[in-house]
């Protein structure tokens, strides 16, 4: 069996759901799936200019980890440019600072701490329930 | 187990205050019981610190789940470190009847 | 003694020019009267006189440090005295769960809870909330400036510290404000000898303007009026220093070119000659007050 894979913590998700080319000749070919802790990792590294061994720390994983990661953001990001490709956002491994969850059925929000077992929705007690952030993809 | 409702007011006809730290008053329910308490929050016009506070009340009244509008940063962290339950239901202005009633299925 | 002239340039409303003329005046008072100036930057916030002297090098950097309690749990009864003490809402004592801590970002310093712990559980550590640079930028004595880590809220406390260590021996010290009414401002103009009020003829420099007047008269401070983006807005705020007996001491024109050139960081150079002419008036007033002191 695979070691299971760690989450990535990031701080936020990204502020966009894609990126598209404009201007293309021609239909583009599919889109690529940037996932939301290869967004962080680009941010830490390009944009807060954070060392690698700052940003690893944030996201909770190796220094090994997190170079895997970015190298595969700007990877992704180049094939983006180079083959006019649309660039869309996907959750992938990551988990948010604080995890929020959203019920389904009545709208609520909720946290989920630590020491509760039941997975529900604390109001209507529903099991339909996800990851805020995950809704948004 | 207990559950906080921030309310506007102290009786459960009351309208569903949508702030925590500066909520009027805090309806406590007993799950098991049934029975309602309320208890009127005196750290709602402190100039700072209202959210944690409010989280210090609830611990101390050992509630497991609160149920408000929204939650302030620093209330955030307290609730999470005491392992506190924390429930949003925005734009809600329904009674705290309704929201106990919403509990019990 | 030799006699230091404090000046303090301070504003009310944000975006009006304190920094603008700061730097400015700064390198006017250096080129026409005295090299023995310093500008101190104490919008400790988001201090930025360092962006136009691109040819600036740090001298020396002191930390400051914050005094802040710690809860020692093993020691502590969880009376909750120190709570009932703080004013500030910094403490959280639990006693069903024998939790108590002191949040660092709320706690201003005040000591009264290590006053009030009858257990001895409360002891102080030193917390870092900012620091201070000395700048050597060619010009003058330089630049000293403070900057906050973000989170604190303890603005009063780094420009209280920067003061005493301001280098090199002075004759001008010019304070450029952090913007608003409140304690760091009051913090800035409290020990100066004059203060430029910098505002804009709109009726937002001019509400603001009027707190900051406000405020000088009731901590009984000289001040002089500067009106920045002179052109733009409406006459109101002329009206009200000519009811008020309020000294104008320059107009400084609305120039695109030039804001343009201070968007760009490029505000040293190139300054057009009638604001040139301006500055040089503005020293000449402020060298007059100096010795008539």
């Amino acid at each position: 069996m695979p070691r299971r894979r760690r989450h990535r913590r990031i701080v936020a998700p990204p502020g966009f759901q894609g990126y598209k080319p404009y201007g293309t000749v021609g239909e583009s070919a599919e889109h690529i799936s940037l996932f939301y802790e290869e967004y962080e990792a680009i941010k830490l590294a390009d944009y807060d200019l954070l060392k690698h061994e700052e940003a690893c720390e944030l996201m909770g994983v190796s220094r090994a980890t997190f170079a895997r990661i970015y190298e595969s953001a700007r990877r992704k990001i180049a094939s983006a440019l180079v083959e006019t490709r649309e660039i869309k956002t996907v959750f992938g491994n990551a988990v948010l600072d604080n995890d929020w969850l959203f019920c389904h059925n009545c709208s609520a929000k909720f946290t989920m701490p630590s020491n509760l077992t039941e997975q529900k929705c604390p109001v209507c007690k529903s099991d339909k329930i996800d990851f805020l952030n995950k809704l948004k993809i | 187990m207990k559950t906080a409702i921030t309310s506007k007011g102290n009786g459960t006809s009351a309208q569903f205050d949508l702030r925590f730290g500066r909520a009027a008053w805090f309806c406590v329910i007993d799950d098991e019981t049934g029975n309602t308490e309320f208890f009127e929050n005196d750290c709602a016009n402190l100039s700072g610190g209202a959210g944690i506070k409010a989280s210090e009340k609830m611990a101390e009244l050992g509630v497991a789940k609160v149920i408000s509008g929204d939650f302030g940063p620093k209330a955030k962290e307290y609730l999470n470190k005491f392992n506190i339950q924390m429930v949003i239901l925005s734009n809600d202005s329904s009674s705290i009847e309704t929201i106990i009633s919403k509990l019990k299925g | 003694m030799k006699k230091v002239f404090k000046i303090a340039v301070a504003s009310g409303k944000g975006g009006t020019g304190k920094t603008t003329v700061s730097v400015n005046l700064f390198t006017k008072i250096t080129e026409i009267y005295t090299s023995k100036t310093v500008l101190v930057d104490c919008d400790v916030e988001e201090p930025n006189d360092l962006i136009f002297f691109p040819q600036a090098a740090i001298k020396s950097t002191e930390k400051v440090f914050q005094t802040i309690p710690v809860i020692n749990e093993e020691k502590c009864r969880f009376c909750r005295k120190c709570v009932s003490y703080c004013e500030f809402n910094a403490i959280v004592v639990i006693p069903p769960a024998k939790f108590a801590e002191i949040n660092a970002n709320m706690c201003h310093s005040c000591g009264a809870c290590t006053f009030a712990c009858e257990h001895g559980a409360i002891t102080e550590v030193q917390n870092m909330i900012g620091n201070i640079t000395n700048y050597d930028i060619g010009i003058g004595n330089g630049l000293t400036e403070g900057k906050l880590k973000i989170g604190s809220a303890m603005q009063t406390m780094v420009i209280k510290k920067m003061k005493p260590g301001i280098n090199g021996e002075n004759e001008i010290i010019i304070f450029d404000a952090p913007p608003g009414t409140s304690c760091p401002v009051v913090a800035t103009v409290t020990d100066s000898d004059y203060i430029l009020l910098v505002t804009e003829p709109t009726p937002f420099g001019l509400h603001d303007m009027k707190l900051m007047i406000d405020l000088l008269r009731k901590i009984e401070k000289p001040f002089g009026v500067i009106i920045n983006k002179a052109g733009l807005g409406n006459l109101e705020v002329y009206d009200y220093l000519k009811k008020e007996n309020i000294e104008l001491l320059a107009e400084i024109p609305f120039d695109k070119d030039y804001a343009g050139k201070y968007a760009s960081g490029n505000l040293l150079n190139n300054v057009p000659e009638n604001i040139s002419k301006i500055y040089v008036d503005l020293v000449n007033k402020i060298i007059a007050r100096f010795n008539n002191v």
